[in-house]
C-alpha cells in the first residue's frame, strides 16, 4: 500500500491561525507513516519570512523522506505564480559551494541535508547531490515501480550518503529501500546518516565528534 | 560532575599506550620520526605516546580552524590555524589523533601533508570509529580502541572546553547539552 498524505492551507501567521489545529494534524501525519506527503499551499497568510520560519518549523516536523510543498498560490501570487520550489530553499540562505561538482543548483529538501553539503564542503570534499536514480523494481515491461536516488554522492570516494530526518524507529521503510539497492547493485556503496549524525558532523553542539 | 561513567580507566589507556608504543618502536627502527599531534584533544595521548617511545622522534603540533555552522563567525574552509614548525620533507611523519570518526580533518591532514613530500606519513589515533568513516583513503596505522558511537570526555576530550584534564575516558549520557 502506498499512502499520500495531502495537508493544504495552514496559513501560518494568520490571526485566525490556530497552532493547535496544526499540531494535531502533524501528529496524525507521522502516526500514518505516508509515503508522500503533498502540502499544497498557502504556507503563509503574507508570504513574510517569519511566517515561512513559522511553516518551517512545522513541516520539519513531519517525519516523511518524500514531501512535495507548493508554497501556494496565496501569498507568492506576485513574486513566483505556480511555480514548484523546494520548500525549504525558499526560507533557506543557500551558500556559495566550492566543493559542488553538479551543475545545477542543489535543491535541498531539508536542513540536514543543507548541513551536511556545508560540512563537505567545508572539508573540500567533492560531493554531488542527488546525480543517480537506481531502479529498484520493474514490471514484466521494463516500467519502473520503484526507484531511490540517493542525496548525495562523493566521486573520490566512490560513496552514496543518504540523510534521513525521520526518527531511526520509523525509518524501516528507507531501510528496506536500501536493502534492495545492495541487493541489485551490490557494487554501489552507500550509507545512511540520521539527523542526529549531521547536528554531530556540523558540530552543532560545539562538541568534538566529527574528527 | 554528571559526566556519565567511565568507559576506560586509566590503568587501561596505559596498559594500550604502552602497546602502541612497543609496536611503533619496533615498525620506526634507525628513524627518527616527527609525531605530529593535531590540537587539542590529542595533547595527553600524544603526551603518553611520547613517553612510552624509548628512541628519538621529534614533537610538532597543528591545529585546524573547527567547522561551525553559526553564519557570522564561520570560515567557509578548513584551514591550519598552527601549522607545523618545521619542513617534513624527507620526514618519517607520524600524525597523531585523539579519534578518528568520519575521516574528514584527518583527510585534510593527509592530503595537506602528502603534497610536502614526506618520506613516510602514517597515524596513530587513540579512539576510531571505523563505521562512521565517509573517507576510506587515510593510513590510520594504528589504533587505540575502538569505540562506540557515544560522546567521551576526559584524557583530553572536553564538553564545552571542560573534563580534558580527567585522568580516566568517560562516557557523556543523556543529549549533550552546552
Amino acid at each position: 500500500m502506498f499512502r499520500i498524505v495531502q495537508l493544504s492551507d495552514l496559513h501560518c501567521g494568520q490571526q485566525f491561525f490556530l497552532p493547535q489545529h496544526l499540531e494535531r494534524a502533524i501528529s496524525e501525519t507521522n502516526e500514518l507513516e505516508p509515503d508522500v506527503v503533498v502540502i499544497s499551499g498557502d504556507l503563509t497568510s503574507n508570504g513574510f519570512k517569519d511566517e515561512y520560519a513559522l511553516a518551517r518549523d512545522y513541516l520539519n516536523r513531519i517525519e516523511c523522506g518524500s514531501m512535495v510543498v507548493i508554497p501556494g498560490g496565496h501569498p507568492l501570487s506576485v513574486r513566483r505564480p505556480g511555480t514548484w520550489v523546494s520548500w525549504f530553499q525558499l526560507v533557506s540562505e543557500i551558500p556559495d559551494f566550492q566543493a559542488y561538482r553538479g551543475t545545477a543548483a542543489p535543491q535541498f529538501a531539508n536542513e540536514a541535508e543543507l548541513e551536511c553539503a556545508k560540512v563537505l564542503d567545508y572539508y573540500g570534499l567533492p560531493w554531488l547531490y542527488e546525480p543517480t536514480t537506481f531502479v529498484l523494481e520493474e514490471d514484466d515491461e521494463g516500467r519502473v515501480l520503484e526507484a531511490f536516488s540517493p542525496d548525495f554522492y562523493l566521486p573520490e570516494q566512490d560513496l552514496y550518503l543518504e540523510i534521513t530526518v525521520m526518527k531511526q524507529s520509523l525509518v524501516t521503510r528507507k531501510n528496506r529501500k536500501l536493502r534492495k539497492l545492495r541487493e541489485r547493485y551490490p557494487a554501489v556503496k552507500i550509507k545512511l546518516f540520521y539527523k542526529r549524525d549531521i547536528e554531530r558532523l556540523g558540530q552543532r553542539y560545539g562538541l568534538k565528534l566529527a574528527s | 560532575m554528571g559526566v556519565g561513567e567511565i568507559y576506560l580507566s586509566a590503568e587501561q589507556i596505559a596498559t594500550r599506550v604502552a602497546e602502541l608504543g612497543e609496536e611503533i618502536t619496533a615498525d620506526y627502527a634507525g628513524k627518527e620520526p616527527l609525531l605530529v599531534g593535531a590540537l587539542k584533544a590529542s595533547f595527553v595521548f600524544l603526551a603518553d605516546l611520547t613517553r612510552a617511545l624509548p628512541f628519538l622522534h621529534h614533537v610538532d603540533f597543528v591545529e585546524l580552524a573547527g567547522y561551525t555552522s553559526d553564519e557570522t563567525g564561520g570560515t567557509p574552509a578548513v584551514r591550519l590555524i598552527k601549522d607545523l614548525d618545521a619542513s617534513i620533507e624527507g620526514r618519517d611523519v607520524l600524525l597523531v589523533e585523539d579519534i578518528v570518526d568520519t575521516g574528514l580533518t584527518l583527510h585534510y591532514l593527509v592530503r595537506t601533508f602528502r603534497l610536502r613530500s614526506p618520506h613516510s606519513l602514517e597515524v596513530v589515533t587513540l579512539l576510531d570509529r571505523p563505521y562512521r568513516r565517509l573517507v576510506e583513503d587515510i593510513p590510520v596505522r594504528y589504533v587505540g580502541f575502538t569505540v562506540p558511537d557515544e560522546f567521551f570526555v576526559g584524557y583530553g576530550f572536553d564538553q564545552a572546553e571542560q573534563f580534558r584534564g580527567l585522568p580516566d575516558l568517560w562516557i557523556v549520557r543523556g543529549s549533550p547539552v552546552v
